[in-house]
């Protein structure tokens, strides 16, 4: 049986390679998509919760379903949000949706 | 228990592992010895139904494919709310239909809204 | 147990080596596209934690439904520039630095704290319990559930639908 702090492990690194995604990479879509990991690390936490942890019971899987659901909403309305950027300046690099730093 | 639950993982991996194996052994092992080897510029091309492909592959895509994207995963997500609901109705009762029909009747609302904006209707 | 080991270091390796070349790989279809080689391996591990049902679910809506919309987000937001013009290199070690630490951080608590290892057997068929506590506790989530994929899908339609036609 892979113990708990495998499972915890692989959570923290998809978490941080998310992290440098997200600061590093400026095409919107990648942004978004680094979040994404950065969710499934997180459901990948709350899963092992669910089975290894002390009051270990099915709610952290319940939890999960609703993480996807709410990273499933945010995609769709980044994305939508990317496309009328993208109708209006032509580009989603985020190092040039600056109107607001003017 | 674990011993079955494992048991018939070890049965789905063994099937995994000759879904890969056989597909490469027909191209590359089998098929290697018993095709007849005539290569010519032609084949190379990419298949488009019989069409002269032209241009590049990374065309600028309609924003219409995005709105169906969109109502394709909104009902995807849908579907995996129905399917432990189904799974469970036995035990859930009358209680969990109304519930059921709250959340289809809010999809609902907004696949009206999309077909009432014109959205769904391609021209 | 070997074979779990091995079948847990497969599955990690796959959703560690899928956010690398997402990170690496230079044509953001490709970003997209190993993103989803992640998520297949996350599934996975999923799976090895007897949560077969949201192995099924992470399979159909991160791999299946998010993958292909951002595919397609991608197909209709390039032109103009593909490269990565100015090289803002202290950005990126900064950067480099924080998610290095933030890992490292991690890393360490994990490591040094004791955790349980008696794993709790959920059952190998769980979904009828995920069902039961879903629409019996859960109800008030789960109708905000949906309140929210209609904001969701509403707002998306009203961002994306052109601003000049006329319904």
């Amino acid at each position: 049986m892979v113990p708990l702090g495998g499972y915890l492990a692989v959570g923290a690194i998809l978490f941080s390679i998310g992290v440098y995604g997200l600061l590093t990479k400026k095409n919107g879509i990648i942004v978004l998509l680094s979040i994404e990991l950065m969710l499934n690390a997180v459901n990948v936490n709350l899963v092992a919760f669910s089975r290894f942890g002390i009051a270990a019971n099915i709610t952290g899987q319940i939890f999960s379903v609703f993480t996807i659901t709410v990273a499933a909403a945010e995609a769709a309305i980044g994305l939508a949000i990317l496309v009328a950027i993208f109708r209006n300046k032509a580009t989603i690099n985020a190092s040039e949706i600056d109107i607001m730093k003017r | 228990m674990d011993y079955i639950y494992s048991n018939s993982y070890t049965v789905i991996t063994i099937f995994l592992l000759l879904g890969i194996i056989l597909p490469l052994a027909t191209v590359w092992g089998v098929g290697l010895i018993l095709r007849p080897k005539n290569p010519a510029p032609e084949k190379l091309t990419t298949y488009e139904s019989g069409l002269e492909p032209t241009g590049d592959a990374m065309v600028q895509f309609n924003v219409r494919y995005y709105i169906f994207a969109l109502l394709f995963v909104v009902f995807d997500v849908e579907t995996v709310f129905l399917y432990p609901w189904a799974v469970a109705f036995d035990e859930l009762g009358l209680f969990s239909l109304i519930e059921m029909s709250i959340f289809i009747f809010m999809l609902v609302v907004g696949l009206v809204y999309a077909w009432k904006k014109k959205v769904l209707r391609w021209e | 147990m070997t074979g779990q080991y091995l079948a847990f270091f497969i599955f990690a390796l796959m959703a560690i080596t899928g956010g690398v070349f997402m990170i690496n790989l230079s044509r953001v279809i490709h970003m997209v596209l190993s993103i989803g080689l992640s998520f297949f391996g996350v599934a996975g591990l999923f799976i090895m934690l007897q949560a077969e049902f949201l192995a099924f679910v992470q399979v159909l809506i991160y791999a299946g439904a998010i993958t292909i919309m951002m595919a397609m987000g991608t197909m209709m937001t390039q032109g103009g520039d593909e490269g990565e013009k100015p090289k803002r290199r202290l950005h990126n070690v900064l950067s480099f630095l924080s998610a290095v630490l933030v890992g490292a951080f991690l890393l360490y608590g994990i490591y040094t704290t004791s955790w349980p290892t008696e794993p709790t057997d959920l059952g190998a068929n769980n979904i009828k319990e995920i069902g039961v506590t879903l629409f019996s506790n859960f109800v008030i989530p789960f109708e905000l559930a949906s309140i929210l994929l209609l904001v969701a899908l509403v707002g998306a339609i009203v961002l994306a639908k052109r601003d000049g036609e006329k319904d």
